[in-house]
């Protein structure tokens, strides 16, 4: 997420969070609330720009949010095998969940994700993981490694470049030995 | 809609491009390693509000004697992509022939996703019992 994302959304959440307290204490019959609208109310003359820029700020924020939840994430793209009845193309996406189920069956490996991306016909495998303690990481890439890229060879049928993993952290406490 | 015409003495044959869609999607979604087809947001509102959609995630263009089919799929977990397709495309295209007479000249497989089973992911054995 952007920071600009982060900043409207804090915006958004104090807005709402402004208006959901002076309607609390409305209810609770907390009359000072009323008493600063009056306030405003009265100085209406001087609070107009203010409460304008107010309104327009809420209402900016409310476009750029609806926009943001309108907006669809973008599609990382395909894989395409040209053959003689018609194309077959497999979606990225598709191809992602492979790795991901694949890297997070190893013993080890707590959480992944990645990104997928093309080069010269070969697909390239970016992969974050953390990992547990339980194993000596060096030796825990070196399997992820090897077991992504023969999933994906094996179950997609296109050559996988390179599979590089990056270790993101390391989970603290052990998983749990029953459940 | 547009529809493929056939003459022949007696009069003309048309087949509705939906039809094709519905004879195309059925021969998709028999082949095995096939999880299901898959629609776009739409399709999937339809559904939800009850109505079966046969021709979900098929578009056909249907000429005056040829047909090109595009099938967009998901896959089950294990399987080879590429075999499924190529079975998809070889299935596909025999059934949409041999019911309506039009020759098809691409099917064209789009594997959008993979569908994990939920009974089969035990990705570890608890070790303890």
């Amino acid at each position: 997420m952007r920071v600009m994302d982060r900043f409207v959304i804090a915006l958004a959440a104090l807005l709402a969070l402004a208006f959901g307290v002076a309607a609390l204490s409305l209810a609770a019959g907390w009359n000072g609330v009323l008493w600063a609208v009056d306030v405003i109310m009265a100085a209406r003359g001087a609070a107009r720009l203010e409460s304008a820029l107010t309104g327009l700020l809420a209402a900016a924020v409310g476009v750029y949010l609806l926009a943001l939840a309108g907006q669809r994430e973008t599609e990382p793209g395909n894989i395409a095998l040209p053959g003689e009845l018609g194309d077959v193309s497999i979606s990225l996406r598709a191809v992602e969940s492979l790795v991901l189920q694949a890297a997070s069956s190893i013993r080890g490996v707590r959480e992944a994700t990645t990104r997928l991306g093309q080069e010269e016909g070969r697909l390239t495998v970016d992969l974050s993981v953390l990992v547990t303690s339980e194993r000596p990481v060096p030796e825990l890439a070196a399997e992820v490694q090897q077991r992504v890229t023969r999933h994906v060879q094996d179950v997609v049928g296109v050559p996988v470049g390179r599979v590089s993993v990056a270790v993101r952290n390391i989970a603290s406490g052990h998983k749990a030995r029953v459940e | 809609m547009s529809n493929a015409a056939e003459r022949s003495d007696l009069g003309e044959i048309r087949i509705a491009n939906e039809v094709v869609s519905i004879v195309a999607g059925l021969a998709a979604t028999e082949v095995e390693g096939v999880a299901g087809m898959s629609g776009g947001i739409a399709s999937g509102v339809a559904e939800m509000l009850g109505r079966k959609n046969l021709s979900k995630g098929v578009r056909v263009e249907v000429g005056e004697e040829q047909a090109a089919v595009d099938l967009s799929i998901i896959v089950d977990y294990g399987v080879r992509i590429p075999e499924v397709a190529w079975k998809i495309q070889e299935n596909v295209k025999r059934a949409v022939e041999s019911m309506t007479g039009l020759q098809v000249v691409e099917v064209n497989v789009h594997v959008q996703g993979v569908h994990f089973a939920q009974a089969e992911e035990q990705p570890e054995d608890p070790r303890v019992k």
